[in-house]
């Protein structure tokens, strides 16, 4: 097994999106009865890799080969052509089928008169469920059947259109730790039928115990192919974290903190976080870090009043506050920069004036009348602030680069002139001099006394920027540093606590 | 000056268009289908552009273009109003039970505020209880029709001894038919109120992007409900006009009136996905669907000809636009 050839090579992809490269020479191989693991921080490039074997997105650069032949993996039917199928980290099944009709979706077994041959595709699925020795009705509506079961049927899915690899992408983000001994079970008998996994977690000690070699990634390179044998935790994180980048210290500069602006106690919402208490002063940076699932993201939703919370207070200055709607939270002085422009950021089809002054029109208007001056006014300074770079303030907000976009949402709320900024993955998608200006721009507004909550995906950039960090893991809160206590590996350890 | 400061400053000529109250590119090709349209009216009908042939033209759509404006605004905030034909019938049926008072501002203003209301009961439906407007609106459009026949017992009254009422359809100021007036001055409230005030910028962000527009302190819910009262007065308007003009308030008024409008509305640029759309668009549209419709009747082209003729041109003018939206994310 050691010695035959790969059933699946990648070779020096690259893959370029606007302003930044996702992946950068990366070659990955997989042999058949092989389970190869691969892990990075969130932005590594792992998404990027998954989508260019899936047929999602095509490379810009390199080659993929399957048992030796090249191919182009234009769309995801092809690659299943090719006997490459990917279990989804979020599930896409309907559940208003049943799990038969799931498995064999868009690919149903057809009787003579083309119809859909429903005993014989209730077989197969029985077959197949069987295979990996799980006991469940295919006849059931997906949606009566637990996220674990579901699962199941997503792999049986994949195991229907007869591959040679599976990818599983985030498989156990969901299940419990019972649930997740059964999956890798499943997992083992694949590989002993000969199949080739590519297997994507962030539960390292998952991935250590199931994997074969491990390919580590960090900013779209490889950093190393290890075997997982004798590997353990705190090397393989280390190797994810990587050298501190010797820019760090150059990017953070000192400033004063003031008061106590922002005391959460308590804060709680069923299912999502549980006894979160922080406070932020005023001109402090502060990090929230964890991995995709802590939900840091709804928490500093619910500061902002886009969810609903069922304990716990939010004090600002001195008043407790109830915060109902945004609108409720951008009046007493919060902001909030979220990390999903697209969506929750822009209106793509307004131009960049109009996104630029969303926030602020009372204040750009005077008895409801647009004064486009002032919106002009605005949106100039704005552009000429952050150095975005547009054609014209008329210019669509679809047309302009992800960094540029980015900027714009940075910018609406710095012409608010909120006290309290929740800023969530500020430099999402944007190049590296564009990072740099935005962090600067985010310095600036602490040393002007504002108090910032910081959510990035890479914990890097929280070092950069912030003045104490703290750890969520699974909604609570798991750890707390100073700025003087930063330490990527002793952070990243509390993100598995 | 006004130029040198125009090329200083960081944006270039594009910037210029969309901050005045020129039209926005789209509009362009619907002015010149108008043009086109009364150009070939005038050569084939030497009296086409006659201040008489005009009159008749815009009077013929006065009402369905005011009824047009408000369902733009609807539809710009992604959401559509299905019940202007209801709403419109009720509130002229209200009007003629109170015409046995003889008293003019309590039978125009209960009308008025028929449509308000009705139109307020549409919005808190949609952004209060989150029921999808087609739903909500097809459901109102059911009740008030059938209110309209329950409340009159089905019978038509007549307003013809309430001078006041009657001039909303057959009087004239400064020697404009009121139709083409209330027009005309609907139509710059409603430009100005898109183009010119916050309101305008709210409604183009609840439209474009809800989530963003929610995320920046709109309160997206207030907007959807001001645009549906907006549009169920706008129905009441539309009623009152065309109900003086026939000079009776019949309870069966308007069958298929919210298919009109909301033709006129797509033709004029609206995209039903919301966030695009403009009164400016609505109004050529409005024009153009006048135009067609008289020059068709001195041809003598039958009804139902014409209604064959009036779909092509909205294909003909919509399709073009729709095929560079389609698969762009």
């Amino acid at each position: 097994m050691e010695n035959s050839a790969p059933i699946l090579e990648l070779r020096n992809l690259s893959k370029s999106f606007p302003g930044v490269r996702a992946l950068s020479n990366v070659s990955f191989d997989l042999k058949a009865g092989e389970v190869h693991a691969l892990v990075g921080e969130n932005g590594a490039g792992k998404s990027t890799l998954l989508s260019c074997m899936n047929g999602l997105q095509q490379p810009n650069e390199g080659q993929i080969l399957i048992d030796g032949r090249q191919v182009t993996l234009a769309t995801p039917s092809v690659a299943i052509d090719h006997h490459l199928a990917m279990v989804h980290q979020e599930l896409v099944l309907c559940p208003n089928l049943t799990a038969a009709q799931n498995m064999f979706l868009g690919r149903e077994p057809r009787g003579s008169l083309g119809t859909i041959d429903r005993a014989t595709m209730n077989r197969k699925a029985r077959q197949l469920l069987e295979t990996i020795g799980v006991r469940i009705d295919p006849n059931r509506k997906l949606g009566t059947l637990s996220l674990n079961e579901q699962q199941i049927v997503e792999i049986c899915r994949a195991l229907a259109t007869e591959p040679k690899v599976i990818v599983l992408d985030e498989p156990t983000a969901s299940l419990n730790d019972d649930q997740v001994a059964h999956l890798l079970g499943i997992v083992k008998m694949l590989k002993s039928r000969g199949l080739g996994i590519v297997y994507v977690s962030h539960r390292l000690n998952e991935v250590l115990e199931i994997s074969d070699r491990i390919t580590v990634l960090r900013d779209g390179r490889v950093v190393t192919v290890l075997p997982a044998a004798g590997l353990t935790e705190p090397v393989l994180v280390s190797h994810m974290v990587g050298k501190a980048k010797a820019d760090a210290h150059s990017v953070y500069r000192p400033r004063r903190q003031g008061e106590t602006l922002l005391k959460v106690d308590g804060l709680s919402k069923a299912g999502k976080f549980k006894d979160v208490s922080f406070e932020l002063r005023k001109g402090e940076i502060l990090g929230v870090a964890g991995l995709l699932g802590c939900n840091r993201e709804v928490v500093a939703q619910a500061l902002f009043g886009a969810t609903e919370t069922d304990g716990g207070r939010i004090v600002i200055g001195n008043a407790a506050v109830k915060l109902k709607t945004p609108h409720d939270a951008i009046r007493l002085g919060v902001a909030y920069m979220p990390a999903d422009r697209k969506n929750e950021g822009l209106a793509l089809g307004m131009n960049v004036a109009d996104n630029a002054s969303m926030t602020t029109l009372r204040s750009v208007g005077k008895w409801g009348v647009l004064r486009r001056g002032q919106v002009r006014r605005l949106a100039s300074d704005l552009v000429r602030l952050l150095s975005i770079k547009v054609s014209g303030l008329s210019q669509k907000a679809s047309q302009l680069s992800g960094g540029n976009q980015q900027k714009i949402v940075i910018g609406k709320w710095i012409a608010r002139k909120s006290g309290i900024v929740i800023a969530e993955d500020p430099t999402r998608g944007v190049d590296i001099g564009a990072k740099a200006e935005i962090w600067d721009a985010l310095q600036t507004l602490a040393e002007e006394g504002k108090a910032l909550i910081l959510l990035t995906t890479e914990l890097q950039e929280m070092l950069h920027v912030c003045d104490r960090i703290i750890v969520m893991s699974r909604g609570r809160i798991t750890g707390e540093f100073q700025r003087s206590e930063f330490s990527a590996e002793a952070i990243t350890q509390r993100f598995f606590a | 000056m006004t130029i040198v400061e125009e090329k200083s400053s960081i944006n270039a000529a594009g910037g210029w268009a969309q901050m005045r109250f020129l039209p926005e590119i789209g509009d362009l090709s619907r002015i010149v289908v108008l043009g086109v349209l009364v150009v070939a009216g005038q050569i084939l009908y030497p009296g086409f552009l006659s201040p008489e042939n005009l009159r008749v033209v815009l009077t013929a759509v006065a009402g369905i273009g005011i009824l047009a404006f408000g369902m733009t605004m609807v539809v710009i905030t992604g959401e559509i109003d299905l019940s202007v034909a209801g709403v419109a019938v009720l509130s002229i049926v209200i009007g003629g039970l109170l015409l046995p008072t003889g008293s003019p501002a309590l039978i125009i203003g209960a009308t008025l505020l028929c449509g308000l209301c009705l139109g307020l009961v549409n919005g808190i439906f949609v952004a209060k209880l989150g029921v999808s407007s087609l739903i909500s609106t097809l459901a109102m459009l059911g009740i008030a029709s059938a209110l309209a026949n329950i409340f009159s017992a089905g019978q038509a009254t007549y307003p013809e001894k309430i001078a006041e009422y009657m001039w909303f359809g057959r009087g004239a100021l400064l020697g404009v038919p009121v139709p083409i007036f209330l027009l005309a001055v609907m139509a710059l409230a409603c430009v100005f109120m898109t183009r010119s005030s916050t309101f305008g910028r709210k409604l183009y962000a609840t439209g474009g992007n809800a989530r963003a527009a929610l995320l920046s302190g709109i309160r997206i819910d207030r907007v959807k409900i001001v645009v549906f009262a907006f549009c169920g007065l706008c129905a009441a308007i539309t009623g009152l006009i065309e109900s003086a003009r026939l000079g009776y308030i019949n309870p069966a008024a308007f069958p298929g009136l919210e298919l009109k409008v909301l033709a006129v509305t797509v033709l004029g640029g609206a995209a039903l996905a919301g966030g695009t759309g403009s009164v400016f668009g609505t109004l050529v549209a409005t024009l153009i669907i006048g135009v067609v419709n008289n020059l068709l009747n001195q041809m003598g082209v039958s009804f139902y000809m014409q209604q064959v003729v009036t779909a092509l041109v909205i294909l003909v003018v919509v399709v073009p636009g729709m095929r560079n939206r389609r698969f762009v994310k």
